[in-house]
């Protein structure tokens, strides 16, 4: 589990430099990154769904960047367009084509509906995260 | 106060934001607030993901409308960190309205260089494969590929391949080598953590995250486009890996 929260700080590390986030914000991005694999990978030793783990970190890793955000007097997404890319449903993706080709074509239509159920989640995950955050910010 | 020079300064602010990915409503509010310093009657901004409509007009004088067309786009998160600041810092009177002009016409176009960008894209590729279930032979492996993808992906911004191809190529390739590597004697590995992780830099992870958040504001046409955008470079993606597996003869 250590090694995978290693990995998952360097692969947002990078992967922000490759979208040019300013070079002060390098490790913000990283940490979050870490930080929301670290919650997905807990959650989801404890259920069975990966849905779950990936709601729960992205929940965690939208409010995690709400909060640098505010802090650090930067746009939000400069901190969730990185952080919330290890729960992309990437591997969805791959397995989709992968099935496909097989000639699996059950395996692929399971795999297509899992992706968009995680794509939707995450989804789900943003719009609750910035909704409670705009209701907070428009009473003060 | 310049109104045309402030409302200049205004579009260019929403122009560069919306060309590197920023949210609708985020262009919207930072082009209202710098037109706001005007204290004019009017102030109206109406962005969508292909252009931006300005005007600003009080009894006191003409109305001035400008209408900008948007033609590129791509994801770079620095520029619309800076203009933010910019923004912010002219709005808070830190800085004149000549200087956050000056600011946002010369603002550094790339902020890290292509040795770096091809680093980052092998390092991003390598930890990925790592956490879809790679040990060091398969991060190894994906670190390669990522150079090749880096590589791919400079040469088809140079000759200024469009979004769909450079991601189509991207996946063939990375099909592609990851197939010709698992076939090199002597070397063990499992090839779906290696291509699943090098086609992480390319998922369409900015687009769905964009789309929600525009649609959360009430801006559905950009919502809609992006939707569609995340589906094209799904796509792209899956076309290109379907590719790489028939050229090296499908899968054994």
């Amino acid at each position: 589990m250590v090694v995978q929260v290693i990995c998952a700080f360097l692969a947002i590390f990078s992967f922000s430099i490759l979208i040019e986030v300013p070079k002060k914000y390098l490790l913000y991005t990283g940490g979050i990154g870490a930080l929301g694999w670290l919650v997905y990978l807990l959650v989801n030793s404890r259920s069975h769904h990966v849905t779950m783990g990936t709601f729960v970190a992205a929940v965690f890793i939208a409010i995690a960047s709400h909060v640098c955000a505010r802090w650090l007097k930067s746009p939000v997404i400069v901190f969730f367009i990185p952080g919330i890319l290890t729960l992309v449903p990437g591997a969805g993706m791959y397995h989709i084509v992968y099935y496909m080709i097989m000639d699996q074509q059950n395996v692929s239509m399971n795999y297509f509906v899992e992706t968009l159920q995680l794509a939707g989640v995450i989804a789900l995950a943003i719009f609750l995260v910035d909704s409670v955050v705009y209701q907070i910010f428009r009473r003060k | 106060m310049d109104y045309k020079l402030l409302l200049d300064t205004a579009v260019l602010a929403g122009k560069i934001m919306l060309e590197n990915g920023a949210e609708i409503y985020r262009v919207e509010d930072t082009i209202y607030h710098i037109l706001k310093k005007s204290e004019l009657k009017v102030a109206q901004a109406y962005v969508v993901s292909t252009g931006i409509m300005v005007t600003l007009d009080d009894p006191a004088i003409d109305s001035l409308t400008v209408i900008r067309r948007i033609r590129e786009r791509r994801t770079n998160l620095n520029f619309i960190d800076k203009v933010n600041s910019i923004s912010r810092n002219f709005c808070a009177d830190k800085i004149t309205l000549k200087e956050a002009f000056h600011d946002l016409k010369h603002m550094e176009p790339n902020y890290y260089n292509n040795w770096l960008q091809i680093l980052a894209t092998a390092v991003c590729t390598g930890s990925f494969s790592v956490l879809f279930g790679g040990g060091w032979e398969e991060a190894g492996v994906a670190f390669v590929v990522g150079i090749l993808v880096a590589l791919v992906t400079l040469g088809g911004r140079r000759i200024n391949l469009n979004g769909f191809l450079t991601n189509a190529v991207c996946s063939v390739v990375i099909a592609w080598g990851t197939i010709l590597f698992s076939n090199i004697p002597g070397v063990e590995i499992n090839i779906n953590p290696v291509i699943i992780g090098s086609i992480m830099p390319l998922v369409p992870g900015a687009a769905i995250t964009n789309a929600v958040r525009d649609m959360l504001q009430g801006d559905f046409n950009a919502s809609g486009a992006k939707i569609l955008e995340a589906f094209v470079i799904a796509a792209a993606i899956a076309a290109g890996v379907g590719l790489g597996f028939f050229m090296t003869g499908g899968l054994r």
